[in-house]
């Protein structure tokens, strides 16, 4: 009975040189490539591969660790795309389904329940591909956890985190499995942040549009992926807006690389980044960023006495 | 314009002061009509004279903020009464050059700002008592006094 932790973090996670940013919102996924999970005995967090672990976090896990919804009857309709498993009973919104087709494999999230026992996926696999029916499929069960925060642990240097699981199949046949993944804190300065090539507060830039990098180098950017604008925590004000999307909204980290515009005008301007881990993500890893923006030369004043 | 009396004064000071720091021009960071670090020009419109004055940082006037005011002195029995043209150029730290004046040798990119002071001989106005101080009062006409 394969057990299918979803292992990394939009890539990131799998060395101390390629880790997860602390402060980001994750999901630890658990769900049976064979699709026949019949009881969950345990799933912990630890720093260790040890299995039982210590932190045992399976009565946090969404759907509950009871629900053992499975089955062969999933119809997709691709007018609609509605998948009905049936019954929705216990699931909620974002809950991980497993499915198994010729046209989809892989874990799925819940976007919506429009009516009892349908649901839409989101990023759905078989959107386009015309209607279905045979998928096989079995809810997976994933912990919802802030790295950095108990009991996923960072670390200046790295971390290395264990998500631990242990299950039965109906036959009583029990399987355990762990996956690593590195949660690092902020690196100082441009290596987090770089606006306009330098540290991502106090610049001095003469021109309105500046260059933006994040986690310049960590090979998948701490798993960020979605980037937005909010208001400085101090200054509460904010005079960023993006260059290629405009506004101040959430946008890819690709569009988010190509840079900033301050507003109008000579002097300070401030800002907050907001780095998230999946799109509307709730929980993000907020910087505050700032420029002095010198367009124009000084202005000068002479003042004369006698002595 | 500002207008400063010759009284008793021995010195004519003159002070610049940027809202920003200033940058390297190419080994100074200010320079007068000529080009000469370190200095300014007074040219005299009357007849054509100038006069250098030598000026130096003063950091102590904006802590946490260096070259950014430079203050330097001329003496009195040095120049003559009449409007003088202040001369020279600056940078900021991020290459805008601004021409005070007049230069001899403009990049052509430059923005111009306009200073000029009058020198006059004798003392400023004095209110007497037919002021409505009754007891009278002297008048600076001087500015930014130390």
């Amino acid at each position: 009975m394969p057990i299918s932790p979803y292992r990394f973090l939009n890539g990131a996670g799998g060395s101390v040189n390629d880790p997860v940013l602390e402060g980001l919102g994750i999901k630890l996924v658990l769900a049976s490539g064979a699709m026949d999970i019949a009881g969950i005995s345990g799933v912990w967090i630890d720093q260790n591969e040890t299995i039982p672990g210590t932190t045992d976090v399976v009565d946090d896990l969404t759907p509950n660790k009871t629900l053992l919804l499975s089955g062969l009857m999933g119809v997709y309709n691709d007018t609609t795309k509605i998948y009905n498993l049936g019954t929705t009973a216990g699931l909620t919104l974002g809950d991980p389904i497993n499915i198994t087709h010729p046209n989809a494999t892989g874990i799925f999230f819940i976007r919506t329940i429009p009516a009892a026992g349908d649901v839409t996926l989101i990023d759905n696999p078989m959107d386009g591909l015309g209607n279905k029916t045979n998928i096989q499929y079995q809810v997976g069960w994933r912990y919802n956890a802030i790295t950095g925060t108990a009991p996923v642990v960072s670390s200046a240097q790295g971390t290395e985190n264990f998500f631990k699981v242990r299950v039965t199949d109906a036959q009583g046949a029990i399987a355990q499995d762990f996956k690593n993944f590195f949660i690092r804190n902020t690196p100082n300065g441009a290596d987090f942040i770089e606006v306009a090539g330098g540290n991502y507060t106090g610049r001095v830039v003469g021109n309105r549009e500046v260059s933006l990098n994040i986690l310049r180098n960590w090979l998948n950017n701490g798993g960020v992926t979605h980037v937005q604008l909010a208001s400085h925590s101090v200054q509460e004000v904010n005079n960023f807006s993006w260059i290629d999307a405009g506004g101040t909204g959430e946008v890819l980290l690709s569009v988010a690389e190509n840079g900033l515009t301050t507003t109008i005008g000579d002097g300070l301007k401030y800002g907050r980044l907001l780095l998230k881990s999946y799109p509307s993500a709730v929980v993000s890893m907020g910087v505050d960023i700032s420029v002095r923006v010198d367009t124009s030369g000084p202005a000068l004043t002479l003042s004369i006495y006698g002595t | 314009m500002q207008t400063i009396y010759r009284e008793d004064h021995t010195q004519l000071w003159l002070t610049i002061q940027s809202s920003e720091q200033l940058g390297v021009l190419d080994t100074g960071y200010i320079e007068n009509y000529f080009g000469v670090d370190g200095r300014l020009s007074l040219y005299h419109r009357a007849t054509g004279n100038r006069y250098s004055v030598i000026v130096a940082p003063v950091d102590s006037k904006t802590p946490g903020v260096t070259n950014d005011v430079f203050r330097g002195f001329i003496a009195m029995n040095s120049i003559p009464n009449g409007v003088f043209e202040v001369q020279g150029r600056v940078r900021d730290e991020y290459g805008h050059r601004i021409i005070i004046g007049s230069l001899a040798e403009p990049d052509g990119t430059e923005n111009k700002v306009k200073m000029q002071i009058e020198v006059k001989t004798g003392d400023p106005v004095r209110l007497g008592p037919n002021s409505t101080d009754p007891h009278g009062v002297i008048i600076k006409t001087t500015v930014n006094l130390r």
